[in-house]
């Protein structure tokens, strides 16, 4: 993949959603900033609770109470058919007016396929229905469509007459990244697709996404919790902490030379690829509670190098040198 | 006790019902309080106790009817047994059910199978007719006979709801744990698996009670309950002997009536605060 | 056989329980009957000694005629077998005691059409609308409306229809004087297809099929509202939303037709319970259907006539839910994979 001059697709500012709760706001996503490239995968790591879900659901506007977004800006350049680029910031659409950019412009894999196809519909009804409602396709196209999709995943055209209880949790998965990809979007959320499957499936599925990344070029944002998937899949990987992101960067040089305190201690907790997922060593205490982030720097209770500013001041995301950003006062 | 606590806290429809059905309840228990200066020795059932169809007055508040009975006697008298009735059968079914469901569910096999075969053959026939026939055929009819009839037709539907979900429990990891680690089966069934019932214990009950009820009512109000005890149901049949409708006697039919919808909305209202409880699910407001 | 033939095996098991369970639901019903210290030649001699004063012996000749065409000669034993046989054989009911000597089975059918399309249609008016108004009860959950919708039906859901019946029989029928309370029909329209008497119908069956379709209404919007609400936790809601498909399809396409499955199979059963006609409604309409049929045979302990409409009633609740369940597999993929594993 070229390097230079990619094009921004999605920039979050600023953004805020908030969990209304009994004891008051948690607040899952807090003050996050972050950008997409055009034509890349960007990872986004982070232990379980650091509010990467959240994140996702509030990008496709499908926050639901009490979880909402309390603020910022997810600003988005779709692509439109005729080859324009349309700047809308998906934050502020009415619910009716982002059912366009659905699927057309952002596709989504969920975490767990086990449950997200209708029992009662076949596989090819539920990809012909959401092509059917963002496309003019004939029946003939989409038909033909779904069939090279399932087969771009390694999966036989006949699936596509198949219910969800006939296929295994692979097949399942499968279906879901060749429905994702069946408009060709602009954005391919993919909410950790592999982690309900065994190793060696995970292994293929990740080859797949690569080669269908590098067919269509689409822009994948990749989550999960699993640094070696990053290493293997994502051009650039953002760490995300506490409902914020610490650093970004490209893949190689995070892994290479982690600048946050807090990647560092993720780096060196990288297990072979598949292997059991290490306790991260050397962070003394808990993952803090969103219902109350401690103030200043969210990591500074954990961290081995907090300065007394730490405590007072949340680092600003800062570009250290081209492509290379993080937040912590150590390098302010 | 702790899960009635806990409906009572966080369920506005449980609190609601929970109100109301203590109400009633209490009305009917100082009823007699009430009632037995009124009647003046009679018994609330007797006709010609007094003159007949007297307006409202400081001795009869609410008058009486047709056959000389005191209407404000009946209507506390009756609202006093209709509850009784239901409350006795529909523990009575609850018990059946509970012991059924429970011994079916929990052994599995061949007892199980003969049981549910018996329940469902149980649950086709009509019951109604059936009561109906049997009220005509026993003169010597009292609460306590009626109330062990109505729950002789009530008890497998709380039998299958029980065995449901003791079937459903057995396959839960913690029974399966004190199975493997020796305990016998009673001590399962009480330590394992009866304080997870308990919701489902009061739900068959509420449920009982207010199909006893109205089969009871049903029964009284086309004549064929005992005619010697004053329910609400034999009000529904006094007002209908004396051409309420067509005679503009509203009130003979609209009070006892109105007090069976009171229990039953309040029962329904109990039992649907448990359901949501258990079941959050279900609930009117799930989000803010 | 049955291990390579699961389907098979599932058919044929259904098809034993429903037979079973029919012939124990007869005998249970047939002995409850003959053990109750009543039948019918001894009500009537009774009610004839009651009204004549004269004193008639119980071992006369007539008296015994009288018993064998009712079946109640020789040993209880000897009477089940013949009933038995009779009823499943030769599809004879025996004759009525109310309308003797007609025979059960013809004093039935002409009963049947009323009860069939008072309860028929009110039923399955109250299953469309309920469908309808649980699933948008369900939409619009967090909604103010919804919730004392659902309130609203919990309530109602409970009250039996006779004391509905009674409202509207009160307040629609001799206060307001808007519909006729008694009987099915007006008796100056000759019974038969003309205009006049099908108005006269349905203008009959407003005030019973309103206190039906009230009170069962309730019960399909409630159990319509938390099904749908099940759904719509569901993953695969939130992805067919994900999807960006328009909320119309989304309520029909994957919330209610999801629910329509189980709502189908409710239907079905409820039509199988409605047989033995809602006995008081019925009763308080003075509507010509089954339900006034059993109220009059009870009244002279008529066996025959009671233990017809049993077993009609038993019959066709079994028959319901055993379509019910030989279709299930059929309709739902899912069933049929739990079958055949």
């Amino acid at each position: 993949m070229a390097e230079q001059n990619l094009k921004t697709l999605l920039t979050l500012k600023n953004l805020n959603i908030w969990y209304a709760t009994e004891r008051g706001e948690s607040k899952a996503v807090n003050g996050l900033d972050l950008e997409i490239l055009r034509g890349e995968i960007f990872g986004l790591a982070g232990e379980s609770g650091c509010g990467k879900s959240t994140l996702i659901t509030g990008v496709m506007r499908l926050t639901k109470l009490p979880a909402h977004v309390q603020s910022g800006e997810a600003i988005f350049h779709a692509s439109r058919e005729n080859g324009q680029e349309q700047v809308v910031d998906l934050l502020k659409l009415d619910p009716g007016a982002m059912r366009p950019y659905r699927w057309r412009n952002i596709s989504y894999i969920p975490q767990s396929a086990m449950n997200v196809l209708n029992p009662v519909l076949k596989v090819e009804d539920q990809i012909a229905d959401v092509i059917r409602a963002h496309s003019s396709m004939s029946k003939k196209e989409a038909q033909a469509r779904i069939g090279d999709c399932l087969e771009m995943v390694g999966l036989s055209k006949k699936v596509a007459l198949m219910y969800a209880h006939e296929l295994s949790g692979g097949m399942k998965q499968r279906v879901t990244i060749a429905a994702a990809i069946v408009l060709k979007p602009d954005l391919l959320i993919a909410d950790e697709p592999t982690t309900a499957l065994d190793v060696n499936v995970q292994r293929v599925i990740l080859q797949e996404l690569t080669d269908i990344r590098e067919r269509l070029g689409l822009t994948i944002l990749y989550v999960t919790h699993d640094m070696a998937v990053h290493a293997q899949l994502s051009d650039r990987v953002g760490i995300m902490y506490a409902g914020g992101i610490m650093e970004v960067g490209k893949t190689s040089d995070v892994l290479s030379e982690p600048l946050h305190p807090y990647s560092q201690a993720l780096v060196e907790a990288i297990p072979d690829i598949g292997g059991e997922r290490r306790r991260i060593e050397g962070l003394p205490g808990a993952v803090p509670s969103p219902l109350n982030w401690p103030p200043g720097c969210a990591f500074h209770p954990r961290c081995k190098r907090m300065l007394p500013i730490c405590q007072e001041k949340r680092p600003d995301l800062r570009e250290l040198k081209p492509g290379r950003l993080v937040a912590c006062h150590l390098y302010q | 006790m702790r899960f009635l606590l806990s409906c009572w806290r966080t369920n506005s429809k449980f609190r609601v019902g929970i109100i109301i059905l203590a109400v009633l309840i209490f009305i009917a228990l100082i009823g007699p309080i009430i009632y037995t200066p009124l009647l003046k020795g009679n018994s609330p059932a007797r006709p010609g106790s007094f003159a007949r169809w007297m307006p409202p007055s400081l001795e009869h508040p609410m008058g009486t009817e047709g056959l000389g009975r005191d209407l404000l006697a009946d209507y506390l008298a009756g609202l006093g047994t209709s509850l009784t009735i239901g409350f006795i059968s529909g523990a009575l079914a609850t018990f059946l059910g509970i012991t059924v469901g429970f011994f079916t569910g929990y052994k599995g096999g061949w007892v199980d199978a003969i049981l549910t075969a018996i329940a469902n053959m149980w649950m086709v026939i009509p019951a109604y007719p059936v009561l109906v026939a049997l009220a005509m055929v026993m003169p010597t009819i009292n609460i306590y006979t009626m109330s062990i009839v109505l729950a002789l037709f009530s008890w497998p539907y709380s039998a299958r709801t029980i065995h449901a979900q003791i079937v459903g429990m057995k396959q839960l990891s913690y029974v399966e744990m004190a199975k493997v680690s020796g305990q016998g089966d009673m001590a399962i069934i009480f330590t394992e698996i009866f304080p997870n019932l308990i919701p489902y214990l009061f739900m068959g009950f509420a449920f009982s009670t207010v199909g006893a009820m109205v089969s009871e009512v049903g029964l009284e109000a086309i004549g064929l309950g005992p005619a010697n005890i004053v329910t609400l149901g034999l009000m529904i049949n006094y007002a209908n002997q004396w051409t309420a409708y067509s005679r503009g006697l509203y009130h003979l039919l609209l009070i006892p009536v109105g007090l069976l919808v009171l229990i039953f909305m309040s029962i329904t209202l109990i039992n649907r605060g448990m359901e949501e409880h258990v079941n959050p699910r279900l609930q009117t407001k799930t989000e803010k | 056989m049955f291990k390579r033939h699961p389907l098979l095996k599932y058919y044929l098991k259904k098809i034993v329980t429903y037979i079973v369970t029919i012939w124990g639901a007869f005998t249970i019903a047939f002995f409850l009957f003959r053990l109750m210290p009543s039948n019918p030649i001894d009500a009537w001699v009774k009610s004839l000694e009651r009204q004549y004063s004269v004193k008639i012996d119980r071992g006369s000749e007539l008296v015994d005629y009288y018993k064998e065409q009712f079946g109640l000669n020789g040993t209880l034993w000897e009477q089940y077998v013949r009933y038995l046989y009779n009823t499943f054989v030769k599809f004879d009911l025996g004759p009525s005691f109310i309308n003797f000597p007609t025979p059960v089975q013809e004093l039935l059918l002409a009963r049947l059409p009323w009860t069939l399309a008072l309860m028929g249609i009110s039923i399955l008016i109250a299953w469309v609308l309920g469908l309808l108004i649980g699933a948008a009860a369900a939409w619009f959950r967090t909604s103010p409306v919804s919730g004392w919708l659902t309130n609203i039906s919990i309530v109602l859901s409970q009250i039996p229809p006779y004391l509905i019946a009674i409202f509207l029989v009160l307040f629609l029928g001799y206060t307001l004087k808007l519909f006729p309370t008694r009987g099915a029909w007006d008796a100056q329209y000759p019974v038969g297809l003309n205009w006049n008497f099908i108005q006269s119908v349905l203008w009959h069956s407003i005030l019973p099929a309103s206190a039906i379709i009230i009170t069962s209404l309730a019960g399909w919007i409630l159990s319509t509202r938390s099904l749908i609400v099940t759904i719509l936790g569901e993953d695969y809601l939130m992805y067919a939303e994900a999807k960006g498909l328009s909320p119309w399809e989304i309520m029909t396409r994957y919330a209610l037709r999801n629910a329509l499955l189980p709502q189908t199979m409710g239907l079905a059963l409820t039509m199988g319970f409605m047989m033995s006609g809602q006995l008081l409604i019925e009763m308080l309409f003075v509507y010509p259907g089954l339900g006034e049929l059993m109220s009059r045979g009870i009244q002279v302990f008529d066996y025959n006539t009671m233990m017809g409409i049993i077993i009609l009633s038993i019959f066709s609740v079994m028959t319901a839910s055993l379509i019910v369940e030989l279709t299930l597999p059929v309709i739902d993929p899912r069933i049929r994979k739990e079958i055949m594993s």
